[in-house]
């Protein structure tokens, strides 16, 4: 709470926790520490919400450049809740399956480790893409973009604690045939626990799993693999993982 | 052009509120209007479009999710709230990762204090000007280093290597800086 004073800045006025957070400049652990604060402290979000309120306006002085023309129908199917798999979906999923691919063996070497190394940690979270979870707030919806290494997000996952309920909708998703697309959980340094086949044209909900009822940071990563029809035989992936993400704060 | 402004901020905030009852065509809206802005603001922080991509994506199923949030009588613009959904989508992403894999040079080379070009005002809405001209009543340093720290998303450290300064020094001219600016703001 007390502002912590610069030894470099006697005279200058008190570190404003707020601004700095909201302009952007503090180290990644002040950043992460404050962004934490933001859902516990009331006073210190409401002064985050007036610096952003302040400094945000700068934008206008930057410059547009247009995404990608596929990102919008990217988004659109993979909004919660929405039932647009719609008939240019598999035209993506083929390209963005082509996409992965190169990155299909490296992931399945990573994985092939784990499942022969079921309590290492480290192959675990190198097939963790940059997306970090953020501290939870008061019933937060959480979203994890599920994505092969470098590429599209293939999957999007979302929580739902208040329902505790978890939904999963494919946006580029890669749906080979006569084969099923099955999501597991992976939590840190364990095996892959199998959450079911999910389908690649549709939003599948399924009940949460308690891994996740607990609050704040979510370390558990999910991965999506290709499997024969119906799932995996063995309890563990034993196709290609074609994404992988974990449970973000929005 | 205020009215233009007006106007285009009276259609953001119904189709936010649309949005908010569950209507993909009002999000389809705005992304039209807005995703070309955000995307660049993103993009300048993270210099990587695929990574930049993925970002806008959470920003929009983040819009989606949290349309109902936003409440336009607290005074803050919609295209201001997107944005600082966008910068902190995007913030976050490059604080999680460890080392940064391209410094953006072409976007830092095209306006390197991150000044805003002249035209880029004729749009701009109130609150903007009224921030510009605090900003150009600040010592040009500590407003050079706030634009940049606004527009890179770099940490103190990475600012300071990059404005060749002490860090102490630094620190120093984005909080006079940045305490000057609340009181111009709020006067």
């Amino acid at each position: 709470m007390s502002p912590s004073l610069d030894p470099h800045a006697a005279g200058d006025p008190p570190q404003d926790l707020a601004a700095e957070y909201v302009l952007g400049v503090l180290s990644p652990e002040e950043w992460r520490d404050a962004d934490r604060r933001l859902t516990a402290d009331a006073d210190f979000a409401a002064e985050v919400a007036a610096w952003e309120a302040r400094l945000t306006p700068l934008i206008h002085g930057a410059e547009s450049v247009a995404p990608a023309t596929d990102l919008w129908p990217r988004i659109r199917r993979s909004l919660p809740a929405n039932d647009l798999g719609g008939s240019d979906g598999n035209v993506n999923f083929w390209r963005s399956l082509t996409a992965a691919s190169a990155f299909i063996a490296v992931v399945c070497l990573t994985l092939a480790v784990v499942t022969g190394r079921p309590s290492g940690p480290q192959p675990v979270a190198r097939a963790v893409p940059s997306a970090h979870s953020a501290t939870a707030e008061v019933e937060p919806l959480q979203v994890a973009l599920l994505r092969p290494t470098h590429g599209p997000t293939a999957f999007v996952a979302t929580l739902d604690r208040s329902r505790k309920l978890m939904t999963v909708s494919p946006g580029a998703a890669p749906a080979p045939k006569g084969r099923s697309l099955e999501l597991w959980m992976i939590p840190p340094g364990g095996a892959p626990q199998p959450l079911g086949v999910i389908p690649s044209d549709h939003s599948a909900k399924m009940p949460m799993p308690d891994a996740f009822a607990g609050r704040g940071d979510t370390p558990i990563v999910l991965a999506v693999s290709i499997e024969p029809k119906g799932g995996s035989p063995t309890g563990l992936p034993t196709g290609p993982v074609v994404a992988t993400g974990r449970f973000n704060v929005v | 052009m205020a009215i233009a402004a007006d106007l285009e901020r009276v259609r953001l905030v119904r189709a936010l509120q649309r949005v908010a009852s569950g209507e993909a065509a009002a999000l389809e809206d705005i992304y039209r209007r807005t995703s070309a802005k955000l995307f660049g603001v993103i993009l300048r922080i993270l210099g990587d479009r695929n990574e930049a991509e993925d970002v806008l994506q959470e920003v929009f199923v983040t819009v989606w999710n949290r349309a109902g949030s936003y409440d336009p009588s607290r005074g803050v613009s919609p295209i201001t709230w997107l944005a600082a959904v966008a910068r902190n989508r995007a913030i976050d992403r490059i604080r999680s990762r460890s080392t940064r894999p391209t410094q953006p040079l072409e976007a830092a080379a095209e306006t390197p204090d991150g000044a805003a070009p002249a035209w880029a005002m004729l749009e701009a809405e109130d609150d903007a000007r009224r921030l510009a001209a605090c900003l150009e009543a600040l010592d040009e340093r500590q407003s050079s280093a706030i634009r940049t720290a606004f527009f890179d998303g770099v940490t103190y450290e990475a600012l300071a290597v990059r404005l060749g300064a002490p860090l102490g020094t630094v620190k120093s001219w984005i909080r006079r800086g940045l305490a000057s600016l609340r009181t111009c703001l709020e006067a």
